[in-house]
């Protein structure tokens, strides 16, 4: 596949990944942005790997894992998130609070929720992912769950990888 | 208590606020072009070996020397790699910007310790282009720089492509400009400073569904935040808001009465927030990040809300607070 094919068909689930990520639009887009620029210089080697697509979605999360923080105003000075839609609020009353404690996890904890959770990856996966051992992402995946209080299932306590 | 669904489902929902990948396609091109550039540069450089490299365009071989490539008119600043200079007052923007493309408009202006943002908006929702100004240590990210005496270190990025990106960064001159906020604050609690600000125009604004509307006319906003340490982004935001429907178009609905106006008070995972609607022609919010601070109660935000008072000059810091600012 090519650099431009790979950029075509996969751009948008980045962008995506990369927002959920970080919680910001813009921080997304730098992230992609920066991370395509610098996969082209590599593209023959990366498209010579397996899975471009893994090899590309782990350095989106290594460049989120590394970056220094960078301007926050825009989203701190929502005074609440707009996913607070009435809609919602209805069956799921608790949404805004846990998006809140989710902006304040550190990023470890967080990459380790959003592979895990919205990815849907396993621990092991999870693990290649960042790059650390599988007891690693079960104790930041645990630090998470408590600090937003979240209830792990039956599976998860029992240390079920997937 | 929240179970993993309701986990799964808050993550799901930020993906709405996902950018447009076709601007981002776009600059990711840009970058790849510009990256050959840059390689082929550093190979006749390495090439030649003698002063003759000197001839290599500067811009084609580093991010922080000047905007020498691509057809922008402007000419840049001089540029140069003297230490940047140390913080002053948050209130004031150290640097204007004097061209911006046809039908863009200014945005909103943000003033912090270590840096300065200025906002453009173009006409479409996903149009949006950042000048920064940053002291220390720049973090890393994209767009395109240079470093200017007295000033710091200028970023521009956003959504229009790289030419128009450095005929922006060629036109930033330094210049202070305050900025403004139309209310006198008469308490806040002891030992907290402004640490960060922002005012100016919001053109486009979310709704509780995620999407962006244009606001006509367009929504006056500032804010002033504070802390008692010299921390960022600061702990307390007071905000004012023109547009009295907009907190309501982000589902923050009233939920009780303050100063007789409707008024939302929530206090929810360490962040109380205060709303009043209304009040002095205004939709005014207070937001305090409480860890670790107990001295931020709801007494203390109401008693912030309640001394409000129209400010003397909006554009003079001096007359915001009952005590000097620094």
């Amino acid at each position: 596949v090519s650099f431009e094919e790979f950029v075509a068909a996969r751009l948008p689930a980045l962008l995506r990944y990369a927002v959920v990520l970080t919680g910001d639009r813009h921080l997304a887009e730098d992230l992609v942005q920066d991370v395509l620029i610098s996969a082209h210089r590599r593209w023959k080697r990366i498209a010579a790997t397996d899975r471009p697509d893994q090899y590309v979605f782990r350095m989106v999360t290594n460049a989120y894992l590394s970056w220094r923080r960078r301007w926050s105003t825009r989203t701190i000075l929502l005074v609440e998130p707009p996913e607070r839609a009435a809609d919602e609020q209805a069956d799921r009353p608790d949404q805004s609070e846990l998006w809140l404690r989710l902006a304040r996890l550190p990023r470890q904890q967080r990459a380790a929720l959003v592979l895990r959770y919205y990815e849907g990856l396993s621990v092991a996966e999870t693990a290649d992912v960042l790059g650390c051992a599988p007891a690693t992402v079960r104790s930041n995946t645990s630090r998470a769950l408590a600090a937003l209080r979240v209830e792990p299932t039956f599976a998860y306590d029992q240390g079920e990888h997937r | 208590m929240i179970t993993e669904d309701d986990l799964r489902a808050s993550l799901r929902a930020l993906e709405r606020l996902a950018p447009d990948p076709a601007p981002v396609a776009a600059r990711i091109a840009a970058g790849v072009r510009t990256q050959g550039r840059r390689r082929t540069a550093v190979m006749v450089a390495a090439a030649a070996a003698t002063a003759v490299a000197v001839a290599v365009p500067i811009g084609m071989l580093g991010r922080d020397t000047g905007p020498t490539a691509g057809p922008a008119t402007a000419a840049p600043a001089p540029a140069t790699t003297s230490p940047v200079p140390a913080r002053r007052s948050p209130l004031t923007v150290p640097f204007t910007v004097g061209w911006v493309p046809a039908g863009w408009r200014a945005g909103l202006t943000e003033t912090r310790l270590d840096g300065d943002r200025r906002t453009y908006e173009g006409p479409r929702s996903t149009d949006q282009l950042l000048v920064d100004v940053q002291f220390g240590k720049r973090s890393a990210g994209t767009g395109v720089t240079r470093t200017i005496e007295n000033l710091g270190t200028v970023v521009v990025r956003g959504s229009p492509d790289e030419t128009v990106q450095r005929r922006v960064l060629a036109s930033v001159r330094p210049a202070d400009e305050r900025l403004t906020f139309p209310f006198r604050l008469t308490w806040v609690p002891a030992g907290y400073l402004p640490v960060a600000a922002y005012s100016g125009l919001r053109h486009w604004i979310g709704d509780a569904a995620g999407n962006l509307n244009a606001a006509t006319p367009a929504l006056a906003d500032s804010s002033l935040s504070f802390d008692s340490r010299r921390t960022l982004p600061g702990r307390l935001y007071i905000g004012v808001s023109s547009q009295s429907d907009q907190l309501a178009m982000q589902g923050l609905t009233p939920n009780g009465t303050f100063l007789g106006r409707p008024s939302r008070y929530t206090d929810k995972a360490g962040f109380a927030v205060l709303i009043v609607y209304g009040l002095r022609g205004a939709d005014l919010s207070i937001t305090a990040d409480t860890r670790g601070r107990p001295e931020l109660t709801r007494a203390a935000l109401e008693r912030i809300m309640a001394g409000l008072r129209v400010a003397a000059d909006p554009g003079d810091p001096a007359t915001w607070t009952a005590d000097p600012l620094p």
